[in-house]
């Protein structure tokens, strides 16, 4: 069995690992990137629509363009890319064990940035009752057999739910010539960003019909021949007498993504129950000293952009462990949050100079303002404004509200009443 | 008089923009953009609405074998030729190699922007 030396293995070759190898070779460390296909990029490839590198390059890109020009930096760096290359085993001392054609081989790390992505949610997950027939899909599967493969995957489609890859699938169905009957959302707002919904549904006249789900598939000669929706309630259970079938041949999920930490839980990493990456502090740094987590691996993030400034943070921490740098001495800072905010990232802080803390609401909210406080009295105070859940936000603590934290802080969103001005 | 919402798509702040149209449907005042290009861009999208169209060509490699190669519009152009231009592109086979930037095909239906590669293959 071949073992090699690195100061750094990035595991995954998407736009998170990616820059994240980029960085910790920049940052001095010596580099492996492994990625199981054989090409880098990711999920980039098969999203060939635009909207990606606003933040980053300043202007709008495709996936494959997004994607393009980190192979090419890449390119110009000597960090090792070992492609059609599968991660077996991540050990707690940053033992990476990988297997392709040449056999099986052992990446000793001094440092891991764990960038493996997400994955979609399936029917099973979501239990939708009904016939077990062709015609039921993911929406990135159906991104993929039409993007990559040069699939039809069907002819008439409905779309449950309005993530952004539904939403961006019902605009590719209908340009390629296929008909979407609608996109259909348990909750009673969209989970797509506000420019996808305008210009991937509007657009086309696609309905979106909210608080309504798929409640039943119905399969003729072992396709999907129509779908039965409902309305739900408050409480999101189906209304009775609201139901109406909806003849189509096939249905694309596009019900969320959950991070594929399979790795990072053999490694010993703790998981965050709320968003089933790992649990990491203010470095990235997961509960395995050494083992630093990015991108969709960490959190599922609505854009690209995000996971390439989130991985370079992550990068530059790993190759700092690799090299030996100490670590800040303070006492950790925990962070808590209280309802609507569904989580924090990180959860952990050590450093007293800035912090940046993203977040996510769980529930659409109206004029509210961010409140922070440490061991009851409040730090910090935003504007009112309002938040979605299909938004990530980033709070930037700076020094002054870190230096004063007693040991914890808490985030807060708090309804702003009367008559305030915004 | 009469006004219209729009969602501003030029950054990914997602400015709710009001716009009032007075009887001829011509813009005549615009708010809640947070920038000026919030302003040009609701203008631009009411008289006429202009998108990048991203979508892919046959690409034929050099071992033969084909394969799809992801292309773009150099720029927004009026979405009313979208339909017309997804036309074109069923019909259009590239050879490899390209390299991203490569022109696919030059001033797509006279709107002066070109459909171009995406990614090297």
């Amino acid at each position: 069995m071949n073992e090699f030396q690195f100061d750094v293995a990035v595991i995954g070759g998407g736009p998170a690992g990616m820059a994240a190898a980029i960085e910790a070779r920049k940052n001095g460390a010596s580099v492996a990137l492994v990625e199981r296909n054989p090409h880098l990029g990711g999920i980039l490839l098969q999203c060939i629509h635009s909207g990606f590198g606003l933040k980053c390059f300043k202007q709008e890109l495709t996936g494959p363009e997004y994607a393009q020009r980190f192979v090419n930096q890449l390119g110009e760096t000597d960090v090792t890319v070992l492609l059609s290359t599968m991660v077996l085993q991540i050990t707690k001392d940053k033992k990476v064990v990988c297997m392709n054609e040449k056999g099986i081989s052992v990446l000793n790390a001094k440092a891991v940035v764990l960038a493996m992505g997400c994955r979609e949610r399936t029917r099973g997950e979501i239990k939708i009752p009904g016939d077990r027939c062709a015609g039921v899909l993911t929406a990135g599967l159906a991104q993929h057999y039409i993007n990559i493969d040069n699939y039809c995957p069907g002819h008439r489609f409905v779309i449950l739910g309005s993530g952004d890859i539904g939403l961006i699938m019902a605009r590719r169905l209908s340009l390629e010539g296929m008909k979407v009957e609608g996109v259909y959302e348990l909750m009673p707002y969209p989970n797509g960003l506000k420019r996808n919904i305008k210009n991937c549904l509007e657009d086309f006249g696609i309905p979106l019909h909210l608080s309504t789900t798929v409640t039943r598939v119905i399969g003729e000669k072992g396709r999907v021949a129509a779908v039965e929706v409902t309305k739900v309630d408050e409480k999101l259970q189906p209304v009775d007498g609201t139901s109406k079938i909806v003849p189509c041949d096939t249905l694309l999920l596009s019900v969320g993504l959950v991070p594929e930490n399979e790795l990072s839980a053999g490694a010993g990493v703790k998981l965050n129950p709320r968003t089933h990456g790992a649990v990491v502090n203010d470095s990235l740094e997961t509960s395995v000293p050494g083992i630093f987590a990015c991108g969709n691996v960490l959190h599922v993030h609505d854009l690209a952009d995000n996971v390439t400034v989130e991985a370079r943070h992550a990068a530059a921490c790993a190759a700092a462990f690799a090299k030996g740098e100490q670590k800040e001495s303070n006492p950790a800072i925990t962070v808590n949050c209280e309802d609507p905010i569904g989580y924090t990232v990180p959860s952990e802080i050590y450093s007293r100079e800035k912090a940046s803390v993203l977040f996510r609401v769980r529930r659409p909210v109206e004029n509210a303002r961010m409140v922070v406080t440490s061991e009851g009295s409040i730090l910090l105070q935003g504007r009112p404004r309002s938040y979605i859940p299909s938004t990530m936000e980033e709070l930037v603590l700076p020094s002054a509200v870190l230096q004063k934290a007693d040991g914890e802080i808490t985030l807060k969103i708090e309804s702003v009443l009367g008559g305030e001005n915004p | 008089m009469s006004t219209k919402e729009l969602i501003c798509t030029v950054c990914p702040n997602s400015c709710n923009v009001t716009v009032e149209l007075n009887k001829k449907g011509e813009p005549v005042k615009i708010a809640g953009n947070r920038c000026p290009r919030g302003e040009a861009f609701a203008k631009q999208e009411i008289t006429c609405p202009m998108r990048v169209i991203t979508s892919t060509v046959v690409l034929r490699g050099e071992d033969g074998r084909d394969a799809l190669l992801p292309v773009r519009s150099s720029d927004a152009f009026p979405l009313s030729k979208h339909a017309q231009t997804m036309e074109l592109l069923r019909h259009i086979t590239v050879r490899a190699p390209v390299k991203m930037g490569d022109v696919v095909i030059h001033n797509v239906l006279d709107t002066g922007v070109d459909i171009i590669a995406s990614r090297d293959s």
